[in-house]
């Protein structure tokens, strides 16, 4: 009887373009939307263009600024007086203005500190870069002018750094590792589970009784556990189809092998069957719990006006922990054992890691559990709502 | 038959107190037989048929519904009752054929002889040219039409209807009141809720005068004209609701 009223919802919720368009249009339409902006992103941030950099006029042009000119790690520009440049800045269309001390040429002949003074805005992440490129390019000559000054004094120039620091980067296997979307795909796999329900859980039981379909069904001899169990299966199917949908546009489109998908997933997509196991491990009793709570706030309310009323509230209790996921990866907490008994974050950081390759049994058991328990309540008091006759004859 | 002894429900509203929704009904109501509850509204028909199909459970008092216990044998009761109102919706997402088909299976119908019902329901209440389309597409009388095939697919020997003809047209109700009498023909009992004077004379053998959820008069129409002295049921029914003090 449960398979009977489960195939009964599932045909009628998917024949409610509300639900398609909220719970698979949506998913996929933003995750076409979110690699396209961080594939934009990451291609931006490989090639930067390089800064424009402002210099006051001066009467005689210094040969250093010759020599910038000639760089094309920089665009310089001349700006006629340093208000000029300043009111630039203060309207963003400037990065950084420098200004050569008018004796610079004769400091440096002399051997004197020859002064730059460089105006930029630390409020402004284009102007810290410009000041930073510009940085780097008077070090190179410092040390140039330095390296000079020791070969003519006969000293060896690793005299002047007794310290070389070499790095190396680690290899791993990472299914995901180095995509910028990794701290955001978890985050958006787990609000899927429950925005993807979200539209037709109001409609499946509040509705039903503002349309009054839930006496006709409760005039019949099924069981009202067999008529919460068959919502229930049928709207977790919803949320689990919903959250999966996100993920494999995201799979489909790093398997694509277009520029797109080679930008946002430099490293490639090597997600093994584990960690495929691992997710669903995860989803399964997270959409049992999101499932079972929605049908009993659903069950409770009188409308659907009152039911979405309910599980708007409930989004922002989801959406706290989901978010929390996004910057896990910023500290140690990721690591601790304490998140995996934090709901809704603990799912999400078991499916951050099995997306970076990472699946710790005791973690994803825990997590598994935590989620499991949950479920069991909502479902337990979603039936005990379908039981009780002053919530379901309310009308 | 549909038995009742002194059934009653009571609900708490937090701003009105206790509320007698239903005070200590009793009535019998036999095979081949048109029982109407004849009552304004919120008199406690619904409430009375909602307490013999089980979706309420009674405070005290006792029903029973052919021969099923209400309180003790909901399964058996709902199995063998086939309820219509205006209350009693359609799913607007599904055909009628589909509606049907699910309706069967939680009457318990299966395979061939459930799929047997429900073309054998298309075709007494004509419904066949639109089998297929979806419910949310008809008209009310269309809608109907497939409630009552609904109501009578697994063939229950008992049929409760709640204002049934409520928001139809003059002939849809015509053929709505024609399909109850033809229910009684075939030796259902019939349990019949309205407001309507005309369809409680046309239709019923019995009829209780229910007001504020007690039963104030009960009888053939006959007998309930000759207790009220009174020449026409509507006269009868104000004289047992009080209502003529209040409209002198």
């Amino acid at each position: 009887m449960i398979k009977h009223i489960f195939i009964k919802e599932i045909r009628e919720t998917f024949r409610d373009r509300r639900v398609i368009s909220g719970a698979f249009v949506g998913p996929i339409f933003l995750m076409f939307l979110f690699v396209f902006a961080f594939g934009t992103i990451e291609t931006t941030l490989k090639k930067p263009k390089a800064p424009v950099i402002h210099v006051v006029r001066s009467a005689n042009e210094p040969a250093f600024l010759t020599e910038l000119r000639s760089n094309h790690a920089l665009r310089i520009q001349e700006v006629s007086s340093e208000e000029v440049g300043q009111k630039l800045l203060r309207e963003g269309k400037a990065k950084l203005i420098l200004k050569l001390s008018p004796t610079f040429d004769e400091d440096l002949a002399g051997r004197k500190a020859a002064t730059i003074q460089a105006l930029y805005d630390p409020g402004e992440v284009l102007s810290t870069i410009a000041l930073r490129t510009f940085q780097e390019m008077v070090n190179l000559k410092n040390r140039s002018a330095l390296d000079q000054t020791l070969r003519v004094a006969g000293i060896p120039v690793e005299a002047a750094q007794p310290i070389v620091l070499k790095t190396t980067e680690l290899t791993r296997d990472e299914a995901l590792g180095g995509s910028m979307l990794i701290g955001m795909l978890p985050y958006l796999i787990v609000i899927w589970a429950f925005y993807g329900g979200f539209s037709a859980v109001s409609d499946l039981v509040a509705g039903e009784k503002e349309r009054t379909t839930l006496e006709t069904l409760l005039i019949t001899p099924v069981k009202r556990f067999h008529v919460a169990m068959g919502k229930f299966l049928a709207l977790s199917l919803i949320c689990l189809a919903s959250s999966l949908s996100s993920l494999v546009t995201v799979l489909l489109i790093g398997a694509s092998g277009t520029s797109l998908a080679r930008s946002v997933f430099p490293n490639g997509m090597n997600l093994t069957p584990l960690a495929v196991v691992a997710i669903l491990a995860v989803l399964v009793p997270l959409v049992a719990f999101f499932a079972g709570t929605m049908l009993a706030i659903s069950a409770f309310a009188k409308n659907t006006r009152e039911a979405q009323t309910h599980l708007t509230l409930l989004s922002f209790i989801v959406l706290v922990p989901a978010m929390a996921s996004q910057f896990i990866g910023f500290t140690d907490w990721a690591k601790d054992r304490w998140v995996s008994f934090v709901p809704i974050l603990n799912s999400s950081n078991a499916i951050r890691s099995a997306l970076l390759g990472r699946v710790d049994p005791t973690d994803l058991a825990a997590t598994v559990t935590t989620s499991l328990l949950l479920g069991a309540v909502g479902i337990f008091l979603a039936v005990r709502l379908f039981e009780r006759e002053e919530v379901l004859a309310r009308i | 038959m549909v038995l009742t002894e002194g059934i009653a429900k009571h609900f708490r509203d937090p701003k009105r107190g206790t509320v007698k929704a239903v005070d200590g009904v009793s009535f019998r109501a036999e095979p081949g037989q048109i029982f109407g509850l004849l009552g304004v509204n919120g008199a406690g028909k619904t409430t009375l048929l909602r307490l013999l199909s089980t979706v309420l459970r009674p405070t005290s008092g006792r029903a029973s519904v052919a021969g099923y216990d209400v309180s003790t044998h909901g399964e058996d009761v709902r199995r063998s009752i086939g309820f219509m109102s205006t209350s009693t919706a359609l799913y607007g997402r599904l055909t009628v054929r589909e509606q049907l088909e699910y309706f069967a299976g939680l009457y318990g119908l299966k395979g061939a002889y459930a799929r047997n019902r429900v073309e054998a329901a298309i075709e007494k209440l004509n419904i066949g040219p639109f089998a297929d389309g979806l419910c949310d597409k008809f008209s009310t009388g269309q809608k109907q039409r497939v409630s009552i095939a609904r109501t009578i697919l697994h063939d229950p020997p008992v049929l409760f209807f709640d204002e049934p003809t409520t928001g139809l047209d003059v002939v849809t109700s015509q053929i709505v009141l024609g399909f109850i009498e033809a229910e009684r023909r075939s030796g259902k009992t019939v349990v019949f809720c309205t407001h309507i004077m005309s369809e409680a004379e046309r239709l019923c053998d019995r009829i209780a005068v229910i007001h504020d959820g007690v039963v104030r008069g009960e009888g053939n129409l006959a007998e309930l004209l000759e207790r009220t002295q009174k020449p026409t049921l509507e006269g009868a029914f104000l004289r047992l609701v009080g209502a003529e003090e209040a409209m002198a």
